[in-house]
């Protein structure tokens, strides 16, 4: 006849027993985060850019020129009135490349005022950030 | 003499304020990294790119709205117009764009070019 006893043989294993398998994950996708992604700010939510199979790769200089899809214009996460671009970039300089984040809807009618005022203040390097296709 | 040892206890690292460290880091790392693999390619937008000395031999494809370009005054559909490019010799390529057209089908384009093996291709949005 099998005896039945009341104590539980399991109660001397350790309590962090269960928790293991959850650690291993978390570890795992730590080191996933770790390899697949780039340390780098995200872009904002409601810009995607455009894809191109160019392959020049990309400077870790901040973008801070960002041109929404209905034209309006932030530099340095501020909104900024095209007519006051010369004043707002007067602290550049003019012979460094300024790298221009656009959706990749938008319409050239919208972007060409933005081009014109880059060109009205000087600037003449920039660079259009594109999402590397495969 | 007698010393009496404590008896050593079997040692146990308590495994929480690692967890905690490493569920921050994770955090830390969804938060901060990009996933989206980021290119540049240059625009022209200095005063007098364009090429307008008429001795040098210039190719200008202008892209419409439409899914449709232009090259050097004829009319072509984008899909079909890769295989005309592709009979062209290497020249310079200047790619201006219609108001109505997108930026991701003028950069369709400039990738169809370089895929016909035409490299030297300007990107000149301002007319």
């Amino acid at each position: 006849m099998r005896s039945f006893s009341l104590t539980p043989t399991t109660s001397r294993r350790p309590d962090i027993e269960p928790v293991l398998p959850l650690i291993n994950v978390v570890f795992l996708l730590l080191i996933f985060f770790m390899v697949a992604g780039k340390l780098a700010p995200s872009l904002p939510s409601d810009i995607t850019p455009p894809d191109s199979q160019v392959t020049e790769s990309i400077s870790d200089e901040p973008m801070e020129l960002v041109v929404r899809p209905d034209g309006s214009v932030l530099w340095r996460e501020q909104p900024m009135q095209l007519a006051d671009m010369p004043d707002r970039l007067d602290g550049i300089r003019k012979d460094r490349p300024v790298q221009l984040l656009t959706d990749g809807t938008i319409t050239i009618a919208n972007l060409r005022p933005v081009l014109d005022a880059l060109r009205a203040t000087g600037v003449t390097d920039v660079l259009l950030v594109t999402r590397r296709a495969p | 003499m007698h010393i009496d040892m404590p008896a050593r206890k079997a040692s146990m690292i308590s495994l929480t304020p690692l967890i905690d460290v490493v569920f921050i880091l994770l955090v830390f790392f969804m938060l901060a990294t990009r996933f989206i693999d980021l290119a540049h390619q240059p625009l022209t937008v200095a005063v007098g790119s364009t090429a307008s000395d008429p001795a040098t031999t210039v190719l200008r494809i202008t892209v419409l709205g439409n899914n449709r370009i232009d090259i050097d005054g004829k009319r072509y559909r984008l899909d079909r117009a890769e295989q005309h490019l592709k009979t062209l010799t290497a020249v310079p390529v200047y790619v201006i764009s219609d108001n109505d057209a997108s930026l991701q089908s003028v950069l369709n384009v400039t990738d169809m070019l370089q895929r016909s093996g035409l490299h030297d291709v300007h990107l000149d949005l301002l007319p």
